[in-house]
């Protein structure tokens, strides 16, 4: 039996000879069609709430508010693909994909993260389509997806709140469609008054608006 | 489906009658498993003693629970009673500074050998930015005894080109053999459980995907699973299958490897390109499924989060079709080598009765012909549903480990299929997730195997979304005070085979400290130890 195996060991090494290499040339960049792909936001869907920050278990994502203005930023080369902040997206503005944009100006030696389209994965063998690598060196530019929100300001004393204009609007809509007509009517003219200014001001101002919420009981 | 929960039993014991109550259980066939050790604030620091009991057809699990005070934090030794304590007492006196009562050998694993005890040292808890290590002369050497016999040392590591593993082995050798060995760990402090107390749930679960790149399935799953122990739920079947399939797929992988690997050791590098070469259909498998070749994301709470299509496992299928025909030439011409085996056999030897003893798990337990596996004894995922047997060999040396990792590699192909076949069957629109409720207060344990032995999780919930605790038990813990044992006495070029059969994984084991940053020398130059002339008798030993 062992001679046998020996045998046959000897014969495949010879037959090794005659084969070409095992190593596959050109599978640099290859991505699998199963990977979830790439992080890609839908500017106009998303409010800047921050449930994606919540989520994220690798750190990529980051908000940043300067100037009244909240940027939403996902660094692609530190993400690892898990799709979390995807699903807890209230607004489905977060998605995973393939296909994204390239702009025009990129230089070709220049590493690029996605692909412009999907019809476009065989070429990447024939080293036509940009590399695609998950490994950066320093100088390299970190490719991020960036989202600008203007920042709510304070209608009475001016001051910047921490919440986006855009996300008080869908939540002072959805708080609204879940509320008897009638009390949405009171509702809305409140919100009008009281929603966009700061707790300061609301406080301040509750009386002589007559915004106070003791007056629903 | 999940029944490890029914099997879980905690029990309260007080410090008096510690020493009684485990000398009893030893007595009745149980196993140390692990002993961790919790800080609860002023309440004192609660010690956990984790037992199984293998000879049991379902294993059952007990937790026996002391709480020892803040200012007076002593606890007896259990090492004397059994071996298994030792290794985990170490790491409660490291890091907690609880005082273990007359343990044979207190000194440093993970921390440098220089570093201060707490408890020798009360103000340095006080005092967080006191020096912790100290860079004066030493008085005395540091307790550090092979460097400073009168035999030649052979240092192997920290980053030895054998074994790319951040662990320092030192022999002291006379002539070609081995007299005496001794680990150290702590090169490599990831600090992942401290930091898992600090994020939620869902965030933990692709932290401990990242303790272990071999079997990031299983920890992940373990963790899952654990959680899923202190909610109560039950996972969609579909779901079972999946983790079922890819916990497989990952021990598939990792034997290969490790059978290569001891291929190359013992200078047989054709045999780790060609293992490597047929470790490639795995990946690609598993790269179909989940789109990534090494961490999946693949489980979450409550069932799983990528799918198995029957198209999916169609391929998986073909993959493995093709793999069992060419694994069993590949493994059939690596026992036809003469050389290979004589350098194997009856090199290693770790008795069936010292197996138990020192408490030996996965295949180094199963080559000295024991049929302890997490997937029988205590069971999880879909092991129970497909069919399946423990394999065991009766060698008990190196030769006897290698072929129980190249059985187990056949009968894990053959629970892929099963699985395969079942998925395929099952409609798409099955759910793979079951809905999540609240997490109310409590502790989950749970047990796994993953291809190097047996991995254990304990999480404990105080009801917010992060854990209260998280202690974890990698199969390297156990086997690694093992692997000395087995060193010592043989030959110095035996040395590689052995750790080559145990198939060590020590960045997992160092997964554990919090450690402030510190630039300082951490170890003793041995020439200095010399020159004072002193000889450290290793402590009771």
């Amino acid at each position: 039996m062992k001679k046998v195996s020996q045998m046959r060991a000897f014969g495949s090494l010879l037959s090794w000879l005659y084969k070409k290499p095992a190593t596959v040339d050109g599978l640099f960049g290859f991505i699998a069609p199963a990977s979830r792909g790439f992080p890609k936001r839908n500017s106009d869907l998303c409010t800047g709430c921050g449930a994606c920050n919540e989520r994220c278990s690798s750190g990529a994502t980051s908000i940043a508010d300067k100037d009244a203005i909240r940027t939403m930023s996902i660094d692609t080369l530190r993400c690892i693909f898990c799709a979390r902040c995807a699903d807890i997206c209230p607004e489905g503005a977060l998605d995973f994909t393939f296909k994204s944009e390239i702009p025009d100006n990129v230089p070709d030696n220049m590493y690029f993260f996605g692909i412009t389209d999907s019809k476009e994965i065989p070429e990447i063998s024939k080293g036509i389509v940009r590399h695609i690598c998950l490994s950066h060196t320093i100088d390299e530019q970190s490719q991020s997806i960036e989202t600008t929100l203007p920042l709510q300001k304070c209608p009475v004393c001016g001051e910047i709140l921490p919440v986006s204009e855009k996300f008080l609007e869908v939540v002072s809509q959805r708080t609204l469609e879940h509320l008897q007509p009638d009390a949405a009517e009171i509702v809305r003219e409140d919100m009008k008054k009281y929603l966009r200014t700061c707790i300061s001001c609301r406080r301040e101002m509750s009386k002589e608006w007559n915004t106070y919420p003791r007056k629903f009981i | 489906m999940s029944k490890q929960s029914d099997l879980f039993k905690v029990q309260d014991v007080s410090r008096e009658n510690l020493i009684p109550e485990v000398t009893d259980l030893m007595n009745s066939g149980a196993r140390l498993m692990y002993a961790s050790g919790v800080d609860r604030g002023v309440f004192g620091f609660q010690l956990d003693y984790h037992f199984c009991f293998d000879d049991e057809a379902k294993s059952r699990y007990l937790l026996l629970r002391a709480l020892v005070k803040r200012n007076e934090p002593t606890i007896p030794s259990l090492t004397p009673i059994t071996t298994q304590a030792d290794w985990a007492e170490r790491e409660i006196i490291e890091f907690l500074g609880v005082k273990v009562e007359d343990h044979p050998d207190p000194r440093h694993l993970w921390l440098p050998l220089n570093w201060d005890d707490t408890h020798a040292k009360p103000d340095l808890e006080q005092n967080p930015e006191s020096k912790r290590i100290n860079t004066d002369s030493p008085k005395k050497p540091p307790s550090d005894h092979i460097f400073i016999q009168p035999l030649s040392v052979v240092p192997y590591g920290p980053y030895h080109p054998a074994l790319i593993e951040s662990n320092f082995l030192k022999m002291s050798v006379e002539d070609e053999t081995v007299i005496d060995a001794d680990l150290k760990l702590g090169f490599n402090h990831r600090s992942i459980i401290k930091l898992m107390e600090r994020r939620d749930y869902y965030k933990d679960i692709y932290l401990s995907e990242r303790i272990c790149g071999f079997c990031n399935v299983h920890h992940t799953l373990t963790f899952v699973m654990a959680v899923e122990n202190i909610l109560g739920i039950e996972i969609p079947q579909k779901a079972n299958y999946i983790r079922t399939l890819l916990g497989e797929l990952e021990r598939m992988k990792s034997h290969l490897l490790a059978i290569g690997l001891l291929g190359e050791l013992t200078g047989f590098k054709t045999m780790l390109m060609h293992s490597l070469r047929l470790r490639e259909e795995i990946l690609d498998s598993l790269e179909v499924i989940s789109g990534q070749r090494i961490s999946h994301g693949a489980m979450t709470l409550g069932g799983v989060k990528i799918d198995i299509t029957p198209v999916h496992a169609d391929f998986i299928r073909s993959r493995l079709k093709s793999l069992k025909a060419s694994v069993s030439e590949f493994f059939e011409q690596y026992l036809a080598n003469d050389i290979l085996i004589d350098r194997l056999k009856n090199v290693g030897h770790l008795s069936p009765a010292d197996a138990r003893t020192y408490g030996a798990v996965g295949p180094l337990v199963r080559g000295s012909g024991h049929p302890f596996d997490v997937r029988k004894q205590f069971p999880y995922a879909a092991y129970e549903d497909v069919s399946w047997e423990v394999i065991t060999e009766n060698g008990a040396d190196s030769l006897a480990r290698l072929k129980v990792r190249m059985r187990e590699f056949m009968v894990s192909l053959d629970i892929c299929e099963q699985c395969c076949d079942i998925l395929r069957s099952v409609p798409s629109s099955s759910p793979i997730v079951s809905t999540m409720s609240e997490l109310p207060c409590g502790e989950g344990v749970a047990k796994t195997e993953p291809p190097r032995g047996e991995l254990l999780y304990h999480v404990a919930s105080n009801g917010t979304n992060t854990p209260e605790f998280v202690r974890l038990r990698v199969p390297t813990f156990p086997n690694a005070p093992i692997l000395l044992r087995l060193i010592k006495g043989g030959n110095i070029a035996d040395v590689p085979v052995v750790i080559g059969s145990i198939d060590p994984c020590f960045s997992c084991t160092d997964r554990a400290t919090v450690v402030q940053a510190n630039k300082e020398i951490i170890i003793q130059k041995s020439s200095k130890t010399n020159e004072s002339g002193e000889r450290i008798k290793r402590g009771g030993k």
